[in-house]
């Protein structure tokens, strides 16, 4: 499934957001979506997501507009994490995941064995299982994750779009959660990743889209975009990169004063 | 204050009036009950207000009588500048202005209201004599007597029916009230006495339809009115324990203030029984 | 889902079950069986009277009132994700009530039997908007009821100014039932105006139920999963509108019942705001009636307010709400 964004601009309460970006998603394919804050990320992300009406612009799944999808099949084609793992009221694991399926339910229906077994393979690929009678607002910022993302796997959407996940979590539980995006991108969906970890974005996205203020300002395979001007000019920092293969790595090392970013 | 002291009082205030050589030129009255039996009684000439309530039809049946004459509030600010020569009032009226009024050393007389009907002929004596129309009051009170006379003729003989009568809010009168002396007159028995009300009570509508009275006495609507008091009166209820019959409906104004009016809430009920 | 069942089924059989009981109390002494075969037959018997044009509107009432409300209440804190959002705590009752009190001083009850329950409904509406205006759908705790307090202060003045120029003598001294509630001497007739808009108004709720379960994964994450949310909003917001101002409007305000019903009842149904809809219809319903059945047999004569008692039982829990989620205020 290819999500096609073109020529995208959003303004939001009188502050422009984005500026025309062109964006494409392919089959099979990761995106990392970095940039320092207030860039225009999220917006972007939602905007994707069809979560966000853009002032200008189309977008397009498949090669059709996405006005031509209505909100229900969208919704099971395109699965949405937001940013800091929402759940407000603390319920059992194993029904919250079990909202994965609403998309598919029939009016007053109830799950189907299908819909079960969809929950119960999505909740073993995000390693929740053995938390399935645990309450949400128990368990540890990893684990809730997992949980949510095990939640949007029950979606069986073909595209996930994920609003900087692993922001809260520890390296285990960071691995964790790149891991298991990776792995739905290898069986054939793909995604879209709002990172800061720049070099957890190198390892395990394809291509990295680097934006600054509402544009685009590179994109490609990591090693392309994670070069050292580039960082200076949209992040402000001065950083050393090492790369070995196909492998980078980032050192940020310090601020850059006005002089040298000018 | 012993009805004796208060009639004394009466005599030295109006025999001190009649020494000035005068009756009393600019009478203020402070209530409604006094307000209708002052018109009734003088010549609007010698009225120097009223009360609003006086010139409402709802619930003044002189209202038509008051057509030029001021109508206050109950102020002692209102008042004063009327440089009244007698003020008369209810017992309950507006007790500080009652007592800045007498402080002002105003003339200023408050009645009882009566109970009973031998009452309400000495409250119209003394009101007539403290506004220097004795006469007037003795052709009031024949009146009265007349038509008590004729709608006591028109219910000989009848047999007794268990009656009540039923205000907004569920507000029934009992014993040692008027409306009680009303009814009874009128040839019924009042059910709220016989439940043992005294004075005045509410009664809900599942405890009026558990005494099953036989008739039911209802002010007659006021027009544009609602209210959730009001929607007690015509609660279905109601209607389907008298069945085929009506309520009985008298015009709220002839008893809304104790006074010689009950006369005429007498006759309409007596003339309505059916 | 079976325990979701089984849940109900208990409620709704405490709730006949105090039915029954709100019809056996009253100050007339009634055999209620008789009453029932005589209504039945149609004889006109004072029993049969007693029942149907007293007691069984007012159990009615008590038992739809407090559906409404509990129902109403839980809707509103899946709505606004809020556990201290109820329709008496945000305002919704209050205007509905002031609605109302428009309707039917100022002569539009004359002129259109049905006019008091639409005012009602629309002062409702109008809260519910209010609330969203002020606080906003993604509210914190203290917004929300302090744009609550807020829309309660402005509608309780507006009814205190209503009442004073309300060209009635009767008027003011009914401003305790209008802000306490009651259902005494109601009539079929009362209930027979409200319970079709307070039953659409349940299925419009009821309806929103899986939207109310999405929404517990915060808005974008609802929307992704198909529900539109201006329009699902705006039905869950008709439907509280239409159900509460009709409830309001028969029995005043009533207040703590949208408050306290799906406390108590949320971990009885694994916090699911969607379970809570219909088990919080029937704890409400279970609050008033045992409230009613309190007030008539504290003082049959009626004098005591239905409010009075939801209050006394609601005021301290909501007291303890505050203490309980005192960290989360600040």
């Amino acid at each position: 499934m290819t999500l096609q964004a073109r020529n995208i601009t959003l303004q939001l309460a009188g502050n422009p957001i984005l500026h025309g970006v062109d964006f494409t998603l392919k089959k099979g394919e990761l995106v990392g979506l970095i940039g320092p804050n207030g860039a225009g990320k999220t917006s972007l992300l939602r905007v994707l997501a069809n979560l966000q009406k853009p002032d200008s612009g189309d977008l397009s799944l498949n090669g059709k507009n996405i006005r031509q999808y209505s909100i229900k099949a969208l919704a099971k084609k395109i699965g949405y994490l937001a940013q800091g793992a929402p759940a407000h009221w603390p319920l059992k694991v194993q029904r919250l995941v079990e909202l994965g399926r609403l998309p598919y339910l029939s009016p007053w229906g109830t799950l189907s064995s299908r819909d079960r077994d969809v929950v119960a393979t999505a909740m073993k690929q995000a390693e929740v299982t053995h938390l399935s009678e645990r309450i949400i607002s128990t368990l540890s910022g990893g684990e809730r994750l997992r949980v949510l993302i095990a939640r949007m796997l029950a979606t069986e959407p073909n595209i996930i779009l994920a609003d900087e996940p692993i922001a809260a979590l520890d390296p285990y539980h960071q691995l964790h959660t790149m891991e298991l995006l990776r792995e739905h991108c290898d069986r054939g969906g793909s995604g879209i990743v709002v990172m800061h970890d720049l070099n957890m974005a190198a390892r395990f996205c394809h291509r990295l889209v680097l934006i600054q203020q509402g544009n685009i300002i590179s994109e490609g395979p990591p090693c392309n975009v994670l070069k050292t001007d580039l960082l200076a000019k949209v992040y402000g920092i001065k950083a050393d990169t090492l790369v070995n293969e196909n492998d980078i790595l980032v050192i940020p090392r310090r601020r850059l004063n006005h002089t040298e970013q000018l | 204050m012993s009805t004796g002291l208060r009639f004394l009082l009466i005599a030295t205030i109006t025999s001190s009036l009649a020494w000035a050589g005068d009756k009393p030129q600019r009478i203020v009255s402070l209530s409604l009950c006094t307000d209708q039996l002052l018109l009734m009684l003088v010549d609007k000439e010698r009225i120097a207000a009223v009360t609003h309530l006086a010139t409402d039809n709802n619930y003044s049946y002189m209202w038509k009588a008051t057509r030029g004459i001021p109508a206050h509030s109950g102020l002692a600010e209102e008042i004063v500048p009327l440089t009244p020569d007698l003020i008369i009032g209810s017992r309950y009226s507006n007790s500080n202005s009652v007592s800045m009024l007498r402080r002002l050393n105003h003339p200023v007389l408050t009645f009882d209201s009566p109970t009973t009907l031998l009452q309400v002929e000495q409250f119209t004596r003394e009101i007539g004599s403290a506004v220097g129309e004795p006469e007037r009051a003795e052709q009031i009170i024949a009146t009265m007597q007349s038509e008590i006379t004729k709608a006591k003729s028109l219910v000989a003989g009848k047999t007794e029916l268990l009656a009540i009568s039923y205000a907004p809010n569920g507000f029934t009168a009992g014993k040692h009230t008027l409306k009680n002396e009303i009814i009874e007159a009128a040839g019924y028995r009042n059910l709220a006495a016989e439940l043992g009300i005294e004075y005045y009570g509410n009664l809900g509508i599942e405890q009026l339809l558990y005494a099953r009275p036989d008739v039911i006495i209802v002010d007659e609507d006021l027009p544009n009115q609602n209210s959730l008091a009001q929607q007690f009166t015509v609660h279905p209820a109601l209607q389907r324990l008298l069945g085929e019959r009506s309520p009985t409906r008298i015009p709220g104004n002839y008893w809304l203030c104790p006074g010689p009016l009950a006369a005429k809430a007498i006759l309409a009920l007596a003339e309505q029984r059916q | 889902m079976n325990s979701s069942i089984a849940l109900n089924s208990l409620l709704l059989v405490i709730t006949l079950a105090l039915v029954v009981v709100a019809l056996h109390i009253g100050p007339a002494d009634i055999d209620l069986t008789v009453a029932i075969a005589d209504s039945w037959q149609g004889n006109n018997s004072l029993q049969a009277m007693i029942f149907s044009e007293i007691r069984l509107p007012r159990s009615l009432l008590a038992a739809t009132v407090g559906a409404t409300l509990g129902m109403a209440g839980a809707a509103l804190q899946g709505l606004l994700r809020n556990p201290l959002a109820g329709p008496g705590l945000v305002g919704v009752s209050t205007c509905a009530a002031l609605g109302a009190i428009i309707a039917l001083y100022f002569g539009f009850s004359a002129i259109a039997w049905f006019a008091v329950p639409i005012f009602g409904m629309i002062g409702a509406g109008i809260s519910v908007l209010l609330i969203f205006a002020l606080a906003g759908h993604n509210s914190s705790i203290m917004t929300l009821i302090l744009a609550g307090v807020a829309v309660n202060a402005v509608a309780s003045s507006l009814i205190s100014l209503a009442l004073n120029f309300a060209p009635n003598p009767y008027a003011m001294s009914e401003m305790v039932y209008w802000l306490l509630g009651s259902i005494a001497n109601r009539s079929f007739a009362d209930f027979s105006l409200a319970i079709p808009f307070m039953i659409s108004g349940w299925l419009l709720i009821l309806n929103s139920g899986r939207f109310l379960n999405a929404l517990s994964l915060g808005e974008d994450t609802a929307q992704s999963l198909g529900f539109n949310l201006k329009l699902h909003r705006s039905l869950l917001i008709i439907g509280v509108a239409l159900s509460v101002g009709a409830a309001v409007s028969v029995s005043g305000n009533i207040g703590f019942v949208g408050l306290l019903i799906p406390h108590l009842l949320r971990p009885l149904v694994g916090h699911e705001p969607g379970r809570l809809l219909a088990a919080s219809g029937f704890g409400g319903a279970i609050l008033v009636l045992l409230a009613d059945i309190t007030v008539q047999l504290v003082s049959p004569t009626q004098e005591l307010k239905l409010g009075v008692i939801t209050a006394l039982v609601g005021g301290p829990f909501f007291l303890y709400l505050i203490i309980k989620t005192r960290n989360t205020l600040q």
